[in-house]
C-alpha cells in the first residue's frame, strides 16, 4: 500500500470514532436558552425606559455599583412587586414564558428609569403574547401609530412585522402595553384582531410577586438598571442592565452540570454546603433546595474570582418561586 | 443561513474533522463546542464571509494546537481519565493500529499539519495561511511527523512521502 494510502487509512480509522453530536448541540441549546433570557431582560429594561416619559410616584432603588461585599441579613427577600392586570383570555396553546421585573435602560438619565413588569406567554412556535405594566404617567406615539378603541379606552397601536403594540392606561389601572404576535405570520392583518381581542379581556387582577435583588455589584457595573427574570421551569435570572456585566446570577431547582464543569472543591456560602467548579463558576445548595449559582457567560471574559463569585452570591435577596396564578 | 441551519448540516462533518485532527473524540467534541459557542456570537459576521465553514475549520484547527487548549486537554486527561493502557494487538493489522497509535503520539501542531496535508488535501501554503506560520515551520513540522510515523509504515510501495 502506498504511504498515503496507509496514512489515510489510518486517519480514517481515528475519524470513525468521531463523537455523537449530542454533547455539542445540548451545549449550544443551553447557550441560546441563558443567552435568550439574559437578552430578554436587558431589551425590556430598553423598552420599558424608552417607551415611557417622564413619570412620577415610582419605587426608588439605591445605587448598587461598586459597593463592598457585605453579608446581608441570612436568607433576606428582597423586593415585593405589585402586578395590576391579568389577560382573561389568550389564545390556545399559548403558556406563560417569563416574568420580567426590571428598573430602566443602561443608557436613559438615571431619573427616567422606572420600574416595570412585563409577562409574556408563547405557543412554543414564534407566538408571543407579551403585557408589560409601566409605571409612568405619559407616553410619547411613535409616527406611525394609530388610534383605537379598548373597552372605551383610547389605544394607541403600533403593527410592524414583529407584532402588534397596544399601549393604553385601562379603567382604574396602570399603563399597559401590549405586545402580540402569531408564530410566523409577520401579518398585522392576523396580529391585529389578535392584539385588540386580548386587550379587550384584559382584567384588573391585583398580585405581588417577590423578586430577587442583587446586593452587590462588581465596581466599574452600573447597577441603577436592572431586571430580574422569572421562567416558569423555576429559574430566577437576576442582573444589572450594564451590558459589561457578563455574569449569571441564577436561582433554580438544578445546580450546574458537572460533567460539562467538574467541581474543583467544595466550598461554604452562605452557611451552605456549595462547590466550586473547574471555570469558576460557584453553585450553593440553599436551604429550601434550591441551588444558587454564580457562573461566567461569556467565554471570552477573564475567569470568575472566587471572591467577586462569593460577594455576588451572599449580596443576593433571594425570592422565591412565582406562584403561577400571576400569569 | 443560520447559525442553527449551520449546524444542524455541519455539525457531523465538523466533528469528524476536529477528531482527525486531534486523534482524541473527547478533545474533539470539547473543542467544537468552544468554537461553534465563539462562533454562535459573531454569526452575522462569520456567515457573511465567503466561506464560512472554511473559518470555523480553521478556528477548529488553531484551538486544537492553541498552548491553553495543550494544557486544558492535559489537565483533564490527568485529572479525570485515568490513563488507559494499551492492549498488544500487535497480531491484527499490526500496520493500522501502530499508525493510529503513533498518530495519536504526535506533537498537537505536528498531527494538525499532516492531517490537513493527507486528509484534507491542502497544499502547504494552504496549512501555513490556516495555521499562521511560516512555510518552512509546516515543513519541519511535517518532516518531523513523517519521521515518526514511517516507523510504523510499511515500505510496499517504491513511492516516498513528500516531506
Amino acid at each position: 500500500m502506498h504511504e498515503t494510502e496507509q496514512l489515510k487509512a489510518a486517519f480514517a480509522t481515528i475519524a470513525e470514532e468521531a463523537p455523537d453530536v449530542g454533547g455539542v448541540t445540548a451545549a449550544l441549546a443551553e447557550r441560546r436558552r441563558v443567552a435568550s433570557q439574559r437578552r430578554m431582560v436587558l431589551r425590556l429594561a430598553g423598552a420599558g425606559a424608552a417607551a415611557v416619559a417622564i413619570g412620577g410616584g415610582v419605587a426608588t432603588y439605591e445605587r448598587l455599583a461598586g459597593r463592598r461585599p457585605v453579608l446581608p441579613e441570612a436568607e433576606q427577600p428582597g423586593d415585593a412587586v405589585a402586578l395590576h392586570t391579568r389577560p382573561a383570555w389568550l389564545p390556545d396553546g399559548y403558556t406563560p414564558s417569563q416574568l420580567v421585573v426590571a428598573v430602566g435602560d443602561a443608557n436613559s438619565p438615571e431619573e427616567l428609569r422606572q420600574l416595570y413588569t412585563a409577562r409574556a406567554w408563547s405557543d412554543g412556535d414564534g407566538g408571543t403574547v407579551t403585557l408589560a405594566e409601566l409605571t409612568a404617567a405619559g407616553f410619547t406615539p411613535p409616527a406611525n401609530a394609530t388610534t383605537v378603541d379598548v373597552g372605551g379606552v383610547s389605544a394607541v397601536l403600533v403593527a410592524g412585522p414583529s407584532g402588534t403594540e397596544l399601549t393604553w392606561r385601562p379603567s382604574g389601572g396602570p399603563m399597559v402595553r401590549l405586545q402580540a404576535r402569531r408564530g410566523g405570520s409577520g401579518d398585522p392583518e392576523v396580529d391585529r384582531p389578535l392584539a385588540l381581542r386580548i386587550a379587550q379581556r384584559l382584567t384588573l387582577s391585583p398580585a405581588r410577586v417577590v423578586v430577587p435583588r442583587l446586593g452587590w455589584l462588581p465596581p466599574g457595573v452600573d447597577g441603577s438598571a436592572w431586571g430580574d427574570m422569572y421562567v416558569p421551569d423555576g429559574y430566577w435570572y437576576a442582573g444589572p442592565a450594564d451590558r459589561a456585566f457578563t455574569t449569571m446570577v441564577d436561582l433554580g431547582p438544578t445546580g450546574l452540570d458537572t460533567h460539562a464543569d467538574p467541581i474543583a472543591r467544595t466550598v461554604q456560602v452562605r452557611g451552605r454546603d456549595g462547590y466550586v467548579t473547574r471555570s469558576g463558576a460557584l453553585v450553593i445548595h440553599l436551604a429550601d433546595g434550591r441551588w444558587l449559582r454564580v457562573y461566567e457567560t461569556n467565554k471570552d471574559a477573564p475567569p470568575l474570582s472566587f471572591d467577586t463569585a462569593r460577594a455576588l452570591a451572599e449580596g443576593l435577596r433571594l425570592a422565591p418561586p412565582v406562584d403561577p396564578s400571576v400569569f | 443561513m443560520t447559525f442553527e441551519e449551520f449546524v444542524a448540516a455541519r455539525l457531523p462533518a465538523l466533528l469528524r474533522y476536529a477528531t482527525v485532527l486531534a486523534a482524541d473524540p473527547h478533545d474533539a467534541d470539547d473543542v467544537v463546542q468552544e468554537v461553534l459557542l465563539r462562533v454562535q456570537q459573531r454569526w452575522s459576521r462569520i456567515s457573511d464571509l465567503d466561506a464560512p465553514e472554511a473559518y470555523v475549520r480553521r478556528m477548529i484547527a488553531n484551538e486544537l494546537i492553541s498552548v491553553r487548549r495543550r494544557f486544558a486537554a492535559r489537565l483533564r486527561r490527568e485529572q479525570v481519565t485515568a490513563p488507559q493502557p494499551v492492549p498488544d494487538r500487535s497480531d491484527e493489522v499490526a500496520g493500522n493500529d501502530a499508525l493510529v497509535r503513533l498518530i495519536r503520539t504526535l506533537p498537537p501542531r505536528q498531527r494538525v499539519v499532516v492531517a490537513l496535508r493527507y486528509v484534507e488535501d491542502l497544499s502547504d501554503v494552504e496549512i501555513a495561511t490556516m495555521l499562521g506560520i511560516s512555510l518552512g515551520t509546516v515543513r519541519s513540522q511535517a518532516a518531523r511527523a513523517l519521521a515518526t510515523l514511517r516507523r510504523a509504515l510499511t515500505p510496499t510501495s517504491p513511492h516516498t512521502l513528500e516531506i
